[in-house]
């Protein structure tokens, strides 16, 4: 079994919740630890483009660091709201999945509930998460985004 | 797919991703194939470090 090494990004919403986004990267090493906070502050930056919250807290092995507790301005930024991501392994093209909260519905193709891959926001997000994110079963193989979708609850 | 990738300089160079939008509109190419591209290794993207906007991406031809 191959060493398990993730991170996350704490979204707090309008409602002060908080909810989470994680995904799993390579091993961080004296030699790679420079780029590799290069990429995670760029996922940041571009998690923070796609979202309507505010990222509160981020987190990867060694650091615990709470970046802000101050609510988003927006009524409609809420935690119940998430980006479904789906992915690949690039080699095994086995299917993952994940969840960012709080998404920003400007970013989707009008009359639908899936972001608009052409839009630049959600561009550089997807080069900043391949650039850093690898397979959760193979922390060697990298990852390619196959969608983005706004889901949510439907009582 | 080959008009797509017209529009991105033949030298391998970099642009901006919003200058390849705009060219691709312009020739009425679909800008949704550029992911296809990317994982089919014709394309790649770029950020600086310590982007702070998205209009820092960029987007090359792999030649």
């Amino acid at each position: 079994m191959a060493a398990k090494h993730y991170g996350s990004f704490t979204i707090l919403d309008y409602s002060e919740e908080k909810s989470p986004t994680s995904f799993s990267f390579g091993g961080i090493t004296a030699l790679n630890i420079a780029g590799f906070l290069t990429q995670f502050g760029n996922l940041r930056t571009a998690i923070g483009n796609i979202i309507t919250g505010t990222i509160q807290k981020e987190k990867w092995v060694g650091d615990d660091t709470v970046l802000s507790n101050t609510p988003p301005a927006a009524s409609a930024s809420q935690v119940e709201l998430k980006w479904l991501v789906t992915y690949e392994g690039a080699t095994t093209k086995k299917k993952f999945h994940y969840e960012i909260p709080t998404p920003d519905t400007d970013k989707l193709v009008p009359g639908s509930d899936e972001a608009d891959m052409t839009d630049t926001d959600i561009a550089a997000y997807v080069t900043a998460v391949e650039a850093l994110a690898k397979s959760p079963d193979d922390d060697t193989e990298g990852i390619n985004v196959l969608g983005m979708r706004m889901v949510g609850r439907n009582i | 797919m080959e008009l797509l990738l017209s529009v991105l300089p033949a030298d391998g160079s970099w642009i901006t991703f919003d200058q390849f939008k705009a060219q691709a509109q312009a020739v009425g190419a679909r800008i949704d194939l550029w992911r296809r591209g990317k994982q089919q290794g014709l394309l790649e993207t770029r950020l600086p470090d310590g982007y702070t906007s998205a209009s820092q991406l960029e987007i090359r031809k792999v030649v």
